[in-house]
């Protein structure tokens, strides 16, 4: 689940003014009246809202989602290879199988838990962390995902899965199988509580991809009003611009066919040099 | 010193330099789509969210008000950008991936010139 760890859009703390640097500790816990007539001052940090500032946080939204989709999928695939699990494990569970078929079936089961843990291994997105990769599914610690240009952070939480969700790596009879499937002296079986973990997931990623679409809607408007707004107060180009719908697929075709015609007159590419971590080159380190 | 000759060379390597970088970034993410289209979900899901992250970063660089682009140029970038995005919001069966390809397509060819 996604947890503001920090606060929304109006730093809640007041902070001193470099001209205060010099000021003692005691002397920045004292309020607004307190100091006043002092040479050290109070002030609400400057905020930030420009739309350069947004398009970082839109930046490390997008790549919140593209780990959070990429868990998604990942628990797919988990999903449908534990129900084969219960498959093959109830076939397992009988005695009287012979030889060859329990060793058939053995071998499907370890096919089967191998898949388990390259999904889990898979579901790492490279694109969210300089190349490195987040995995929401297995990582044992969180992430945050910046929110607004004040640098307010939600976090991204993992649900730290055992990279094999506790499977046996065989199952060598019918009573292990029984054991897989019902568990042992009343305790819940190993693999009730791997389905239990990767629906838990499936829900929890259910929620956080619907609240960073909500998150990146926001930060593109706010984008938006802020490149507007300096627009505005730079006598610069109007941004009464609309996302086109989705009807208009062959009209937007036609227009990136002009970008490109536009775009092989250009020297230059999209960026500018000193967009450091905002330019497309600093993607996919 | 230099002369102005040589720094215009270096100057104009730089920039072409960056502009075939960028569709190379472009081209990456089309590599992706397109081999993965017959992957499994997993594949194509990372697919697209690297497809996502390279709009919303053109999305911020045309919105940018110091971007050198004309404006035009940076309008239809941002409108392509937009619906690109929602594109991709939707649910993955719904999305036409070969107008995303496309789209995406012709933004690579452009900065490859």
């Amino acid at each position: 689940m996604i947890n503001n760890v920090t606060s929304g859009f109006i730093p809640s703390t007041p902070t001193l003014t470099p001209a205060s640097t010099g000021a003692s500790s005691t002397q920045a816990n004292t309020s607004t009246t307190e100091s006043s007539g002092k040479k050290a001052e109070l002030e609400f940090r400057a905020g930030r809202n420009s739309a350069k500032d947004y398009s970082a946080v839109q930046q490390s939204i997008a790549k919140g989602k593209g780990a959070v989709e990429s868990a998604q999928a990942a628990t797919g695939d988990i999903k449908e290879s534990l129900l084969k699990v219960r498959e093959v494990a109830t076939k397992l569970a009988d005695d009287s199988l012979d030889a060859p078929e329990r060793e058939k079936l053995q071998k499907e089961y370890s096919s089967l838990r191998s898949g388990i843990e390259k999904s889990l291994e898979g579901a790492s997105y490279k694109g969210a962390d300089g190349g490195k990769g987040l995995n929401l599914l297995t990582d044992k610690d969180s992430t945050k995902v910046t929110i607004n240009s004040y640098g307010s952070q939600s976090e991204l939480a993992s649900s730290k899965l055992d990279k094999s969700l506790g499977l046996p790596e065989k199952i060598g009879s019918a009573a292990e199988a029984r054991e897989l499937l019902k568990g042992k002296e009343g305790k819940t079986s190993v693999l009730a509580s791997a389905e239990k973990s990767v629906n838990e997931s499936s829900e929890r990623l259910a929620k956080e991809d619907k609240k960073l679409k909500a998150q990146l809607e926001t930060a593109t408007a706010v984008s938006k009003a802020a490149s507007s707004l300096e627009a505005e107060r730079t006598g610069g180009r109007s941004s009464a611009r609309q996302a086109p719908d989705e009807q208009s697929r062959a009209a937007l075709l036609k227009q990136a066919e002009e970008s490109r015609q536009q775009l092989k007159q250009q020297a230059m590419g999209l960026g500018n040099k000193d967009q450091g971590a905002r330019s497309l080159l600093s993607l996919f380190g | 010193m230099r002369s102005p000759l040589d720094l215009y060379r270096t100057t104009r390597l730089l920039a072409s330099n960056t502009k075939a970088l960028e569709a190379q970034v472009f081209r990456r993410v089309l590599f992706q789509l397109e081999t993965t289209a017959k992957a499994p979900e997993l594949e194509q899901a990372k697919a697209r969210a690297d497809l996502r992250l390279v709009w919303v970063t053109v999305l911020g660089l045309v919105t940018d008000p110091d971007n050198h682009l004309s404006l035009v140029l940076q309008k239809n970038l941002e409108q392509l950008a937009q619906a690109v995005i929602a594109e991709l919001d939707l649910p993955a069966a719904e999305q036409d991936r070969d107008w995303l390809i496309q789209v995406t397509t012709q933004i690579a060819e452009g900065l490859e010139a």
